[in-house]
């Protein structure tokens, strides 16, 4: 499972002066910066890159897996205080976080977070140490078909927010796939792009994004006081967020599945953390009975973050041990790489083991910093619920749009922000659930282009047989039936989160 | 009230009609595309499924219509003179919702703003707009907030990060 010899030149490799800043600068900045909504992680990596020229492979790779880190937990901040996850990331924390919120709960909720995203850092640290090997031969064994079946099981949760009906709920998320699939398609013809040169790589996610899930909820606090309406509750409280993060212990179960989860889906090329969020999210609300979630159960909070954090491990691992990048954070790390004269592929861990081992080593020091930075960074945060709603509203509107102008630097995107608001506040008024519109449009770039290798690899009329004969699609296919029909069989209880 | 449930109803199915006429159109801008497997191989068969949950729905919305329309015709022969406790409520919410509404519209038209003006006077306009739309009177939160935001995001994006932007109007 190990080799001991490459464990300890990696760990001895971690004796360095220059880890003792590099390492908590990088934890704060990744958490600053993503908590900005619209600056996600892979934006915060991409900004500090010309700084890392000047630094070894190692100290660069672990300065930005320290950002890396940092940001994804960052991004459950604005999610938590504010319903603005401030990465995709954190989609999924927005369900019950924000309700957490609104019941005065944000200290513990913060807390829940902070507890998840260790936890499931430290176990997925702990799974991809141990099966570096196994986990990047794990993900070899996905071909087309069974990414198109992952997607297709994701598809399932589409089921589960239903709005006024589920009819409704279906309606929406379809059309978010048709959105999905805008701009330049794979066979070079230019969809709904209506002439712009903007829309050619599709709808960016992150305007999109911020625009249904956060603008809606922004204008609706417009006509409210404060985010919190007790007063006495609005306080920043350590010992609230201490009493989170014990709290988050208490769900073992919950985060062991949800790091599993994690670990898997960000091992898989393009799956992304904001799907294994999502996944592990509705995993936890379909294996729990009389469960909340959806309406500000702790567990929704521990689910998403544990997976999304665990993701990241995942994702490092295949992108170590194959050179395939698991999103963006990691393609833009894969640069550094280049920059530092590795080459990624498959022999750079043959060749630099200890490489690899020093990188996940310095996960557990950076797992050990978390809890210090996220208390610091929070309770600066916290105080934003203090600030009336009519002040706070237009400040927080004007820091989106910044935000969702950095990743592309166009105003263009600050449009489509505003436009998808204004869309996302008329369809909840009416009973449309917009994140099945928003799952929809995420999963839609994971579905066209598989179901087109997979078409173009067996062809229409073999791909079912593909799909029933290959052990990983089948179980993910018994998986899928078996959660509609879990989801047809509790459609009553199912909440409705408008 | 019959009138603003009907209109409601319109509104109801304004809505899903919408959503299923763009995905008919979408679907028939790229009717005739080159490699049209390739281009429709999602979009055909979402649009199909689109069409039965489009009818139900339009079900649906009609099922609530008529319900509404029930309950207020009962409501009609039951009611009396007496006053409502909750109305003085309730005649406070369309100044809430048209405040809502107007922000919606600000937000809209900074969009313009950003373009036209630049980046600092369009968050500038954008937060002063926005706080005296929403009741905020107070002078010094007035000059304070936009001065201070738009120093500090210019601080971070431009000056930190080196984020290209237009920062005044370029003309």
């Amino acid at each position: 499972m190990f080799d001991y010899a490459m464990l300890a030149q990696g760990f001895t490799s971690l004796f360095d002066w220059n880890l003792l800043w590099l390492m908590p600068l990088g934890m704060l900045y990744g958490m600053v910066v993503s908590a900005i909504p619209g600056m996600s992680g892979s934006l915060a990596i991409a900004l500090v890159m010309p700084f890392t020229f000047h630094l070894s492979a190692l100290q660069a790779i672990i300065f930005l897996s320290s950002i890396f880190t940092g940001s994804v937990h960052g991004g459950s901040i604005p999610a938590i205080l504010l319903n603005m996850p401030g990465s995709p990331a954190s989609a999924a924390t927005v369900f019950d976080g924000f309700k957490l919120a609104r019941e005065g709960k944000h200290n513990e909720a913060q807390g829940l977070a902070i507890g998840a995203s260790t936890m499931g850092s430290l176990f997925g640290c702990i799974l991809v140490l141990c099966l570096l090997h196994p986990i990047a031969q794990f993900a070899l064994l996905f071909g087309p078909v069974e990414m198109l079946m992952v997607g297709v099981f994701a598809l399932t949760i589409i089921a589960s927010f239903k709005g006024e009906s589920i009819p409704k709920g279906i309606l929406a998320g379809l059309f978010g796939l048709l959105l999905g699939t805008v701009g330049v398609s794979w066979g070079r013809e230019y969809r709904a792009t209506f002439g712009s040169l903007w829309l050619i790589d599709g709808l960016p996610v992150i305007p999109v994004l911020l625009g249904l899930l956060a603008l809606p909820g922004l204008f609706a606090l417009t006509t409210e006081q404060f985010v919190v309406t007790n007063e006495l509750l609005r306080r920043p409280d350590v010992s609230k967020i201490a009493q989170g993060f014990w709290e988050s212990t208490r769900y073992r179960i919950v985060v062991l599945r949800s790091t599993l989860i994690g670990v898997i889906v960000g091992a898989l090329p393009a799956a992304g953390s904001s799907v294994a969020s999502l996944l592990a999210w509705n995993d936890t609300k379909n294996s729990i009975k009389g469960n909340k979630l959806g309406d500000g159960d702790p567990r929704g909070v521990v689910a998403s973050e544990a997976a999304n954090n665990s993701s990241e491990m995942g994702s490092t691992a295949v992108m170590l041990a194959l050179g395939i990048p698991g999103g963006g954070a990691t393609a833009i790390m894969l640069g550094a790489f280049l920059i530092h004269g590795l080459v990624p592929g498959p022999r750079l861990l043959s060749e630099n083991l200890h490489f690899g081992y020093a990188i996940f080593l310095a996960e557990f020091a950076q797992m050990a910093m978390m809890p210090f930075f996220a208390v610091l960074v929070l309770a600066c945060a916290n105080y934003i619920v203090k600030v009336p709603n009519r002040v706070l509203m237009p400040i927080v509107l004007a820091v989106t749009c910044w935000g969702v102008f950095a990743t592309r630097e166009t105003f263009f995107d600050i449009g489509i922000l505003v436009g998808f608001g204004i869309v996302g506040f008329i369809m909840q008024k009416y009973g449309y659930p917009v994140l099945a519109l928003l799952l929809g449009f995420i999963l839609a770039e994971i579905l066209e282009p598989e179901m087109i290798r997979a078409t173009a690899t067996f062809g229409y009329w073999d791909l079912p047989i593909q799909i029933l004969t290959r052990p990983i699609s089948l179980a993910l296919l018994v998986l899928t039936v078996l959660s509609l029909v879990y989801l047809m069989r509790n459609r009553d209880a199912l909440p409705d989160e408008n | 009230m019959p009138n603003k449930i009907r209109n409601e109803f319109i509104i109801r199915l304004l809505i899903p009609t919408a959503l299923m006429a763009a995905g008919l159109l979408y679907l028939g801008s790229l009717w005739d595309a080159r490699m049209r497997e390739q281009n429709l191989i999602l979009i055909q068969p979402v649009v199909v499924l689109m069409i039965p949950f489009y009818l139900a729905a339009i079900f649906f919305e009609y099922r609530r219509y008529m319900r509404e329309m029930a309950s207020a015709r009962t409501a009609a022969v039951d009611s009396t003179p007496e006053r409502d406790p909750e109305e003085s409520a309730v005649q406070q919410m369309p100044r809430a919702v048209r405040n809502q509404a107007i922000f919606m519209g600000m937000a809209a038209v900074s969009v313009v703003g950003f373009y036209v003006l630049g980046a600092i006077p369009a968050t500038l306009l954008m937060i002063l707009a926005g706080l005296l739309i929403l009741g905020v009177r107070r002078p010094i939160i007035l000059v304070g907030a936009p001065l201070i935001t738009t120093l500090v995001l210019w601080a971070i994006f431009v000056e930190m990060f080196g984020i290209r932007m237009l920062l005044f109007p370029s003309f």
